[in-house]
């Protein structure tokens, strides 16, 4: 980071450099067609609320899929990031405000997902890992730059959002296994 | 640009991806630690966004197999995009793992007083909100610069 950050700021070079630094990047893939490959594919984050596994050891802020790869697009275009320096970087992850900590975070996202399923909960098909908080969270983002730039002022999809998110696909894909296990 | 053919294949594959096949082009650099390695897929490129990353796995050496290769595959992707004079902009994704010190183990703690944003890192139990003030987070700062990322590029 450092190296390209020095690269960007003594101007050497005929392009211009961006740097991004995503928090854990959480959202359904395309490219799982069964709830096991969802399961396999899932981030650690998401794990640990969903289905009370083991405690992600680090986390950094959180982003939604969708949000990350717009920014890595959105950081090419020289008209939004103006004619003057870039910020050191963009930081791609939801603006946590200061006095919040991983356990506040976790506990926010743990109440979502017990009053929006709870009906899932009691059947067994999630298991909430209210306490699974990562390890290590030193840090907070502020996105608040990335989204002014290049967001248009929109805010970045977090954590609660997110695992609602993989929370719904994942429902989805059980059900969609449940239908075609059916005899027709 | 990908390291293997099914890499490419995989991502054709995409439900989102479909309208949009027409468009894609692939290069594939199977090593790009080497010099030379990117010039022939970045001729006539605007633009540069370099992704993904090489997950430390424990039998990859921290140094050997993951931070300079990075290093060397980094420079010679700004040295085939200076080849190539075309090139307006480079997006580097960095990795927050970057942000630790391995050697501080388990022991960072769940606080989140340390701000990541995009001027600076700073720590609010500091007196002095920029990171030069702040011994904690100058020391992760540097480690900044030891990012383990492997690339891919989409010009």
């Amino acid at each position: 980071m450092d190296y390209l950050a020095h690269l960007q700021a003594t101007a050497q070079l005929s392009f211009s450099i961006a740097q991004v630094i995503p928090g854990t990047v959480i959202g359904p893939s395309e490219f799982c067609n069964t709830s096991a490959q969802a399961v396999a594919h899932m981030d650690r984050q998401t794990k640990a609320l969903l289905f009370d596994d083991v405690p992600p050891r680090y986390a950094f802020g959180f982003v939604h899929v969708e949000d990350c790869a717009r920014i890595h697009i959105e950081a090419l275009d020289e008209k939004k990031t103006g004619g003057g320096d870039l910020p050191k970087w963009f930081v791609a992850a939801e603006t946590v405000e200061e006095g919040v900590d991983a356990p506040k975070l976790w506990n926010a996202a743990a109440d979502m997902i017990e009053t929006e399923f709870g009906d899932k909960i009691s059947t067994g098909l999630f298991r909430v890992g209210r306490t699974k908080v990562p390890i290590n969270a030193p840090f907070r983002a502020d996105s608040r730059t990335t989204e002014a730039m290049l967001l248009g002022g929109g805010k970045i999809r977090g954590l609660k959002d997110c695992v609602r998110e993989v929370a719904r696909w994942y429902i989805e894909l059980k059900k969609q296994e449940v239908e075609d296990s059916m005899p027709t | 640009m990908v390291r293997r053919s099914s890499a490419i294949e995989t991502i054709k594959l995409g439900p989102s991806v479909q309208p949009y096949l027409h468009h894609i082009e692939s290069a594939i650099v199977p090593d790009n630690t080497k010099e030379g390695a990117y010039d022939e897929a970045l001729a006539g490129a605007q633009y540069v966004v370099h992704i993904a990353g090489a997950w430390p796995m424990p039998h990859l050496h921290p140094d050997n197999d993951i931070y300079y290769p990075f290093i060397q595959s980094t420079k010679y992707l700004i040295k085939a995009a200076e080849k190539a004079g075309t090139v307006k902009r480079i997006v580097f994704t960095q990795a927050g793992a970057g942000l630790v010190d391995s050697e501080d183990g388990d022991t960072l703690g769940t606080r989140m007083d340390r701000v990541l944003n995009g001027i600076h890192l700073s720590c609010s139990s500091c007196s002095d909100p920029a990171y030069q003030g702040c011994n904690r987070a100058s020391r992760s700062f540097q480690n900044i610069t030891r990012v383990p990322t492997a690339i891919e590029v989409l010009s």
